[in-house]
């Protein structure tokens, strides 16, 4: 079986030879004391683990060379980036969308729907009490008395009827209450809906322009710098062609002066000879 | 008087923007460095930075202090890197452009430093960088947030979720990973020459 070259490393008897944990502990000296003593002892006694931290020391120094390039950041928060919050603590578009995540049939209802609710069925009750109450008394009363029942059981049909109109009034009271009631229910949403839009687009507006003053700035700040480069690259060129020029003349002026004192030399010899 | 973050945050949470924004500045250089870092490109950590203040802002009524503020904000942070590495779907960490823009080391040239040391330092970045993009994403995070960021292995185990053995694992195997790479491109201290780029 081949061994990988970690466990080919020579190994004495302490826990922390070779292990990862104890020389990562050791290396960024992050440890209880008493560990980091036992591995400290360790590694004093181990040329493995010695040269192994070494080597991993000197790869930390390397990457602490390495920096992010320097930005300009100025990171603000404008109170039109609150909108959304004030928005979730107060209207609460985390509640609608938190309703919105919940079936219909699990979403809370309304206290007043639930009296309605209750008043319906409490009233359904009634009814259906009444009229099982009522018929039979009145069937009742015929079969055993025959007509000298009719004014008790006249009296249970009028009040009979009576519940029967008011119940039926009720329930299209609460009908037209409950049409009335629900298409309001959705207005806030659609408002919470709305200003939620209006917030992002006045956000996206704002980070748009701000994007756009940024690249102006940058677009600036590179014009700028690309003159400052030219000028500073033009001044330079103008010295080095002066000095040139300098150089060049003083070459030739020095070439003139010695072929002029040349030339005076060998007048003077010739008047000398022509003499 | 400088207040701590978690008294700035009490006041943020009263809807005290100035105390955000002190936060902000307290914290947007080691975010940006970290997203900088995690992802590789400057403008998209700039934004990642800008989005993470942001929805710390928005979520700060949900922030009850049971973390620092600043290991919440870095998980935040990661989390938006998490994100955009998995939009991208492509290497994490850019290499530099080939050619060096003389005219931007010009304009971040510091005071005390010579164009040539600039450059070694520019040079330096993007081999590490290069390096760091052969770590898988787990790796490189935890080396960042402890060579970078002097967190705790603790601290690192937190933000990533994972034991603390794990957290010491994913160091060793990343700072091996990182030491085999750079061996053969960073010079020793007695060569001479710096050959840092090869084309």
């Amino acid at each position: 079986m081949k061994k990988d070259p970690e466990d080919r490393k020579p190994l004495n008897r302490s826990p922390y030879c070779g292990d990862p944990g104890a020389l990562v502990s050791y290396l960024y000296n992050d440890g209880s004391p008493d560990e980091l003593a036992s591995i400290a002892a360790h590694v004093q006694s181990c040329d493995a683990c010695t040269e192994e931290l070494a080597a991993l020391g000197d790869t930390r120094e390397v990457l602490s060379g390495w920096s992010p390039p320097p930005t300009e950041l100025g990171l603000t928060l404008s109170s039109s980036d609150a909108l959304p919050v004030a928005a979730a603590t107060i209207a609460g578009p985390s509640v609608t969308a938190a309703v919105a995540e919940v079936p219909w049939w699990r979403q809370s209802t309304p206290v007043w729907m639930q009296a309605v609710a209750a008043s319906m069925v409490f009233a359904a009750g009634m009814a259906i009490g009444a009229g099982r109450g009522a018929a039979p008394v009145a069937s009742n009363a015929v079969a055993e008395a025959g007509q000298p029942a009719a004014g008790p059981a006249a009296t249970a049909s009028k009040t009979e009827s009576v519940s029967h109109s008011e119940l039926a009034d009720l329930e299209q009271r609460l009908r037209a209450e409950l049409a009335r009631l629900t298409p309001v229910s959705p207005a806030p949403a659609q408002t919470a809906a709305r200003t939620d839009d209006e917030a992002l687009m006045k956000r996206v507006r704002a980070l748009l322009s701000e994007s756009e003053e940024k690249q102006r700035g940058e677009l600036a700040l590179r014009t700028a710098q690309v003159l400052r480069d030219m000028e500073i690259q033009r001044k330079v060129d103008m010295a080095t062609v002066q000095q040139n020029i300098g150089q060049i003349q003083g070459t030739t002026g020095a070439e003139l002066k010695q072929q002029r004192e040349l030339y005076n030399m060998l007048m003077n010899r010739a008047g000398l000879l022509a003499k | 008087m400088t207040w701590t973050d978690e008294e700035l945050v009490a006041r943020s949470r009263t809807g005290d923007m100035d105390s955000f924004n002190q936060l902000i500045l307290r914290w947007e250089r080691p975010i940006y460095a970290l997203a900088y870092r995690v992802i590789g490109q400057e403008e998209d950590a700039r934004d990642v930075a800008q989005e993470t203040f942001l929805r710390a802002f928005r979520a700060l009524p949900g922030f009850k202090g049971q973390a620092k503020f600043s290991s919440w904000i870095y998980r935040i942070a990661l989390n938006l890197c998490r994100d955009w590495i998995r939009r991208k779907r492509r290497t994490p960490v850019s290499p530099l452009p080939e050619d060096v823009d003389l005219s931007e080391l010009a304009a971040e040239q510091g005071p005390s430093e010579s164009v040539e040391d600039l450059v070694a330092r520019r040079e330096l970045s993007a081999v590490v960088e290069e390096a760091m993009t052969l770590l898988p994403e787990e790796q490189r995070t935890a080396v960042i947030l402890k060579e970078y960021h002097g967190m705790t292995f603790q601290e690192i185990a937190d933000l990533q979720g994972c034991p603390l053995s794990t957290v010491k694992t994913r160091l060793y195997q990343g700072l091996s990973v990182l030491r085999k790479h750079l061996k053969d491109r960073i010079p020793s201290p007695t060569e001479p020459a710096v050959r840092v780029r090869e084309h």
